[in-house]
């Protein structure tokens, strides 16, 4: 009877189990330096077509001024945002560093 | 990138054209001895400019083939000769005047086909189409000036 | 990067491209206006993006972005259109260019353009005053 009783609560266990491994399996393991490495690639490709635009503009094959402008603008705040976002990261690394043990 | 520069530009460029082909029609209104036509002296004929908007390179075009093109301003494609008759002034002394006793013209000079009327009110719109185009002219480098302070 | 790709800042820069564009085909008009046989030329986009704003347009349904929309479609692919006056009032050498209606749209056209550049300089005033922490 005791058998019967523990194999009761094994199965229900093991239900929990799966239910469990299903709903991880779900979720995408997105990492950290995922997050990380797209984001650069995204200032890095605001920062190229910035560049782009600099060069058209010397060979004088711009329609339109404004475009050039705006995206110098753009590749400015977005680099000037992953470097602050960077400075406060290591912030709180050496925040946390300084904390007594 | 002044493209609208370059069509203000046109613009000007050939209203300066038609000012100066209407001054030399006033210059010349009374210039009885212009130039030899099949050996004959005649009289000078009035000056008209010919405008037609200027033509763009196919590649503009074919660029601009699904929405539209702006059009690259206004060229003077030709000057030609007004051909209505000359004007006819009775002064039989004068020395080319009709000698020809059997001609009904007799006695009468060829003058140019000049109406000073008409070339002040052509040197009136001329004037006014060139300040127009100055406006544009200068609103363009106005907005270029303006879209140069983005992000200032 | 997402915080430009909100309606706000896409539809303000197409709008610069439009006036852009608007600029010059009234240059085109007021230099032709006495060149005979010109027919006069306009811009239209400001319909366009009113319609997509409201979201009154039906619009095709596209598989691939590739695709050319039909329709009224996303905000990213609006683009001005210009349009050719054939049948307006016209004067005696069959050109329909009225010099002082072209004028008023100069004036208000670069105005508006005017506008647009304050607006977007302010958006990115803001996002750079919010980065530097307020600083």
């Amino acid at each position: 009877m005791i058998d019967r009783i523990s194999l009761g609560n094994l199965n229900q266990l093991q239900k929990i189990n799966q239910i469990g491994n299903n709903s991880e399996s779900k979720t995408q393991q997105i990492s950290f330096s995922d997050t990380l490495k797209q984001a650069l690639d995204q200032v890095n490709q605001l920062e190229k077509q910035s560049s782009h635009m600099g060069e058209l503009l010397a060979a004088g094959n711009i329609d339109n001024l404004h475009d050039v402008l705006i995206a110098g603008q753009k590749a400015s705040v977005a680099v000037e945002l992953t470097v602050q976002v960077r400075n406060k990261v290591v912030e709180a690394y050496q925040e946390v560093m300084r904390m007594q043990v | 990138m002044f493209k609208g520069m370059d069509i203000s530009g046109s613009a000007l460029t050939a209203q300066r054209l038609r000012m100066d082909i209407i001054t030399s029609n006033i210059a010349n209104a009374e210039s009885t001895r212009a130039k030899i036509v099949n050996g004959e002296i005649v009289p000078y004929r009035r000056k008209l400019a010919v405008f037609e908007p200027a033509k763009q390179s196919f590649q503009v075009t074919l660029k601009n083939a699904m929405n539209g093109q702006a059009g690259v301003g206004v060229k003077v494609t030709k000057i030609v000769e007004d051909q209505s008759p000359w004007k006819l002034v009775y002064n039989p002394d004068h020395p080319d005047a009709i000698k020809d006793i059997n001609s009904p013209q007799y006695g009468y000079v060829r003058m140019p086909n000049v109406d000073m009327a008409t070339e002040m009110v052509d040197f009136i719109s001329a004037t006014r189409a060139y300040e127009a185009n100055v406006t544009a002219l200068n609103s363009h480098k106005a907005m270029a000036m303006k879209a140069l302070e983005i992000g200032r | 990067m997402k915080i430009f790709d909100n309606s706000s800042f896409v539809s303000v820069h197409k709008a610069l491209d439009a006036a852009q564009l608007r600029q010059q085909v009234i240059s085109n008009n007021i230099a032709n206006a006495t060149t005979p046989g010109f027919k006069k030329s306009s811009v239209k986009f400001e319909e366009y993006l009113k319609n997509e704003l409201n979201n009154k347009g039906i619009s095709g349904y596209r598989t691939n972005s590739l695709h050319i929309p039909i329709g009224s479609s996303r905000l990213q692919d609006l683009s001005p259109k210009v349009v050719v006056h054939q049948d307006s009032a016209i004067n005696n050498n069959l050109n329909n260019v009225d010099i002082e209606a072209e004028m008023t749209n100069l004036a208000k056209n670069q105005i508006l353009y005017d506008a647009l550049i304050q607006n977007i300089s302010g958006k990115f005033q803001k996002l750079k005053t919010v980065i530097g922490g307020g600083r």
